[in-house]
């Protein structure tokens, strides 16, 4: 039970070491689910072990039980082609943060590390692209259990800066993979949405699966300031005076319908689009990313 | 509308505190890093709007704060009447405020162009609005002292002084407990006031020197018995209220609110002179009782002011009452005669004696008046003074006597003129029939001559002189005969068969016929005399029976005409033909009466056909009485006046070769005058006490003379008046109605102070200050 706290962004932050970020999230996550995630949808047999109380009798071999006149179930090996591309937006926006604890980009990389590391563990090949205005580092997929390091070490290096140009990186990125991948974007989105929209769906046109991991600030989704304040823009500079006060309704609702026109573009390409902001846990992320891994079987 | 504490004012100054905190102490606002800036653009627009607005709307309430709480402070007030205007006024600024900052909202939100002219055409109809009340309710900010009880006034008291005044009721008369009022009153005038007291005597007024003046002439004031009415006593308090300095002038009226007081002879304008002079408070204190009990002797009617000897004297009066009803014991009272009286005797007055000559007990109802007739007879030569009086006590003692002053005097001496063969007799025996020649009840002793005798006769002997029928006469007789009209005399000239048109000519004789003869007139029995004009004396006796003298029943077959009448001429009677019957020339002295017909043609005389059948007709009691009347007319029997009202003048003929020409006049007090006689006439002018005059003056003897004075009836109308009635003479809401020193204090303290604002401003600054609290708490909720 203990490990499931670490889906605790606030906990999680106090844990500085991102490999160990990744496998505590994912231990934790994993550990709350009552049944294993990974059955069903592996193919390659790999043992079978004694029938214990809490198994899916519907993975009781019964082939075995007629030979043996015991209760054996199957176990497989997870083996699978799909090809994760973890996608970190790396503008200078995502280093926000209103509480000074978590940044959207701390989100993002404790997330993205945590998804890296269960997909090493089902051996599924990871790879790491990103970009700001254009694509910056990219590490080729791989699933062999080094590959998780390399990921590690690279996430921990990234720092956001500079402006971002999501929708030409991601049609940079559509160009650059060849096969049919599943890509996880990691981004705040806080841009024109047109272009973006065009080049998801450019991404999913290219038969690639899509998941969307909308990130924001907790200060981004609330607005919980008050009074006269001028906002800077970190990105472009920009400042704006208003009154908080009497502006966070009609934030709120501009932002709701901002992700309400990504929500709906995504729905039509069937791109899955996770809303997420600094203060919620790990795991509905990464219960996402599952949901569309099974789906793919 | 003035303010009680100007300076505070100067309190709207602060009015820059919030300005210059809005303008220059701007809040600074907190610098902040946030990414979703995109987000917030969008609607940034319509906020920063909104924020502006709010800002202003917040400056603007606490302005309004500020400004609410100095003019609060300063205590406006406008006198009542305007509290309406004012009151309107403000609604409609309100409105405007109201309608005019959702039209500066829906401009800077920008509505729609439908909401946008809507709101604009309501402002625009708010102002138009506004600008009429303004210039109709003609509101004005002066400084009038209003809203302070203590500064000086400038007070006329206005004191009814008429007899009215005079009625008893809790043991005071109205005029004692009106002057115990005053007295009151002007122990409560603010130090330094200036005070007037003015009555209803003709005289001057002017502000007393100071407040004991005042007072001494308030406890000084008495009843004048003929009173300037009380609308025009007003009217001169008004001007003199004008006349101070003070700024705050007040003008107290006691009256005993009767009919009689306010009705009777309204002032011109004074309803409008007391609107326009508005800073003028008015105040009508009622003295009256509420339910007068009063019994009241009407004027009285004589049928004749000056008798002959042994005739009959009759006596109209009337005796009215207000209040329950009571039964009245009227007497009738006249003086003996005495020639020695009056007299001045050990420093009193000693007059005749009076007897009761008759006694009547009436009984009466509420509000009832009823007529009373008295007959008197057995009066000897001379004058004789008597009164009706009402047996008893009640609250108004002095309509409760009627004084009356006839004189009993010989057979006026009429000169009847006639030519041989004209037949006098009919005249004489009208004007003095044979039978009262006998008894000595004549009024006129008629001596007739030949008109041959004109040149010898003194004229001047003669009350009148009648020409019958007369034949022509020589020039110097037509110049006696204007010389004795100028002199006073009266002349009746009744032209018959005898006249002719050359010799009626010239300029004594158009003078005296008032105009010139043509030619007889023949006619077919059809023309009788009429009536045009029945206000005429000669007529007037004819004015109750005037459609049924039967006139046509004595029908005129000849009568001359009259051409170019003169402008001084007055037709008095024409004939059914319309030509002049009975023609008056005035501009003489004496009077002159001409008829174009004789009065004296008998039926059938001889050689001739008569001219008309006036004296010889059957019954002919319309001759009978228009012979009279002419009769008296010319000898001025009329025009004696005996009874006069107070206040007139007294004007007795004195004929200086038969009467003295200084007398000593004694009026109803006793006190005693010197009068000397001036164009033989004695002329009296102060009568404004009723009661009984005595002339008493020597020639040959004691003579004595008199007359009488009484007040007119209204007078003594204690009917009271409602107080709506006073609103179309003073003006509506113009005057403060108060009956005791409650109402007074009441009503100056509401005149004075003027209706405040205060407590409404008060509350607007209350309302004013929760909506800024609330605006503020909602723009600037504290983080949470």
């Amino acid at each position: 039970m203990a490990v499931e706290k670490y889906l605790k962004p606030e906990v999680i932050n106090q844990i500085k070491r991102l490999d160990l970020r990744a496998q505590f999230v994912a231990q934790g996550f994993l550990q709350g689910l009552h049944a294993s995630p990974f059955h069903g949808f592996s193919v390659e047999f790999s043992e079978h072990r004694r029938y214990t109380p809490g198994d899916d009798p519907k993975d009781i071999d019964w082939l075995v039980y007629a030979k043996t006149d015991k209760y054996y179930v199957k176990r497989f090996e997870a083996e699978t082609n799909i090809t994760g591309y973890l996608v970190m937006d790396l503008s200078q926006s995502m280093g926000y943060t209103y509480r000074q604890e978590l940044t959207k980009f701390d989100y993002a990389i404790c997330l993205a590390a945590a998804l890296g590391y269960l997909m090493i563990s089902q051996q599924d090949p990871v790879g790491l692209i990103t970009f700001d205005s254009r694509v910056r580092d990219s590490l080729a997929p791989r699933s062999r259990r080094t590959q998780l390091g390399q990921v590690l070490s690279l996430l921990a290096r990234l720092k956001p800066s500079g402006v971002t140009d999501l929708g030409h990186s991601l049609r940079q990125i559509a160009a650059m993979l060849k096969h049919r991948s599943l890509v996880m974007l990691f981004s705040d989105l806080l841009t024109e949405p047109e272009p973006v929209i065009q080049a998801l769906r450019m991404l999913r046109h290219g038969g690639h699966d899509v998941i969307v991991f909308h990130i924001l600030d907790e200060a981004e989704v609330r607005f919980p300031f008050d009074g006269m304040v001028d906002l800077l823009d970190p990105e472009t500079g920009e400042r704006l005076q208003v009154d908080a006060t009497s502006y966070q309704r009609e934030y709120v609702e501009a932002l709701e319908a901002f992700r309400a026109e990504f929500r709906q573009a995504c729905f039509q390409s069937r791109i899955d689009f996770v809303e997420l902001d600094t203060q919620l846990p790990f795991d509905k992320a990464l219960m996402e990313y599952l949901v569309n891994r099974r789906s793919r079987f | 509308m003035a303010f009680l504490n100007y300076s505070l004012l100067w309190g709207a100054a602060l009015l820059a505190i919030p300005i210059v905190l809005h303008l220059m102490l701007r809040q600074q606002p907190r610098s902040l890093v946030f990414p979703a800036l995109r987000l917030v653009r969008q609607r940034q627009e319509s906020n920063r709007r909104q924020l502006q607005l709010r800002h202003w709307l917040l400056l603007l309430l606490r302005c309004l704060v500020i400004a609410l709480l100095a003019v609060a402070l300063a205590r406006p007030s406008v006198r009542s009447p305007q509290w309406g205007d004012w009151g309107f006024l403000g609604l409609q600024f309100g409105m405007l405020v109201i309608v005019g900052a959702m039209a500066l909202l829906a401009l800077l939100q920008g509505r729609s162009g439908l909401v946008r002219g809507g709101l604009l055409a309501a402002v625009v109809l708010l102002c138009v609005s506004l600008a009429w009340s303004v210039r109709a309710a003609r509101i004005s900010v002066e400084e009038t002292g209003l809203g302070s009880q203590r500064g000086p006034v400038a007070a006329v008291l206005v004191f009814d002084t008429s007899p009215r005044m005079r009625y008893v009721w809790q043991n005071q008369t109205r005029l004692e407990q009106a002057a115990e009022i005053a007295g009151w009153l002007l122990g409560q005038l603010p130090s330094g006031s200036e005070v007037a007291v003015v009555d209803s005597r003709p005289a001057a007024a002017a502000f007393a020197a100071d407040r004991s003046a005042a007072a001494r002439s308030i406890e000084r004031l008495e009843t004048t018995w003929s009173p300037v009415p009380l609308p025009q006593v007003l009217a001169r308090a008004l001007e003199l209220v004008r006349t101070s300095s003070q700024p705050r002038r007040e003008i107290y009226t006691f009256t005993d609110l009767t009919r009689g007081a306010w009705t009777e002879q309204p002032a011109e304008g004074l309803a409008s002179r007391l609107a326009e002079a508005d800073d003028v408070l008015l105040y009508v204190v009622d003295v009256g009782s509420e339910r007068p009990q009063n019994t009241a002797l009407g004027e009285l009617q004589l049928s004749a002011e000056v008798l002959p000897q042994r005739s009959e004297l009759m006596l109209e009066g009337s005796v009215s009452r207000v209040g329950a009803g009571e039964s009245a014991t009227i007497e009738l009272y006249v003086e003996q005669p005495d020639p020695e009286l009056p007299l001045i005797e050990n420093g009193r007055t000693r007059v005749p004696e009076a007897q009761l000559r008759d006694q009547r007990i009436v009984e009466l109802e509420e509000g009832e008046s009823r007529g009373l007739r008295f007959r008197l007879s057995g009066l000897e030569l001379g004058t004789h003074q008597g009164w009706l009086e009402i047996a008893g006590q009640d609250g108004l003692e002095f309509d409760d006597r009627r004084y009356f002053t006839v004189e009993v005097q010989e057979a006026l001496p009429v000169l009847v003129l006639a030519p041989p063969g004209v037949n006098t007799r009919f005249f004489t025996e009208a004007v003095a029939p044979f039978e009262f020649r006998e008894t000595g009840r004549a009024q006129y002793a008629c001596t007739v001559m030949e008109q041959a005798q004109l040149p010898n006769v003194s004229l001047d002997d003669y009350a009148a002189v009648c020409l019958l029928d007369p034949t022509p006469l020589v020039p110097l007789d037509w110049e006696r005969l204007l010389g004795y009209v100028q002199r006073g005399g009266g002349l009746g000239i009744f032209l018959g068969h005898n006249a002719e048109p050359s010799a009626f000519s010239g300029e004594p004789a158009r003078q005296l016929l008032g105009g010139d003869l043509s030619r007889p007139w023949r006619t077919a029995g059809d023309v009788f005399l009429t009536f045009r004009d029945l206000s005429h004396p000669v007529t007037a006796a004819f004015r109750d029976v005037a459609t049924a003298v039967p006139w046509d029943q004595f029908p005129v077959h000849r009568h001359w005409g009259l051409d170019e009448i003169l402008d001084t001429a007055r037709l008095v009677m024409p004939y059914s033909n319309h030509q002049a019957a009975l023609v008056e020339v005035t501009g003489h002295r004496g009077r002159v009466l001409t008829m174009t017909t004789p009065v004296s043609d008998p039926l059938r005389p001889a050689g001739r056909s008569s001219w008309n059948e006036l004296p010889t007709g059957s019954d002919a009691w319309p001759y009978f009485v228009l012979v009279n009347e002419m009769l008296a007319y010319l000898v001025d029997a009329g025009g004696v006046r005996l009874n006069y009202l107070a206040g007139e003048t007294a004007v007795l003929p004195n004929a200086r070769d038969r009467r003295p020409e200084r007398y000593q006049l004694f009026t109803p007090l006793g006190q005693l005058q010197e009068v000397t006689a001036v164009d033989d006439q004695v002329s009296v002018r102060f009568t404004s006490l009723p009661g009984p005059y005595r002339l008493k003056g020597h020639r040959g003897g004691p003579v004595v003379r008199g007359f009488s004075v009484n007040l007119p009836e209204t007078a003594s109308c204690l009917e009271r008046l409602d107080r709506e009635a006073l609103d179309p003479i003073l003006g509506p809401d113009r005057y403060h109605y108060a009956r005791d020193q409650q109402e007074i204090v009441w009503g100056v303290g509401q005149a004075r102070r003027g209706r405040e604002f205060y407590p409404i401003l008060i509350l607007l600054v209350a309302l004013v200050l929760g909506l800024e609290h609330l605006l503020a708490n909602r723009f600037y909720r504290p983080a949470e």
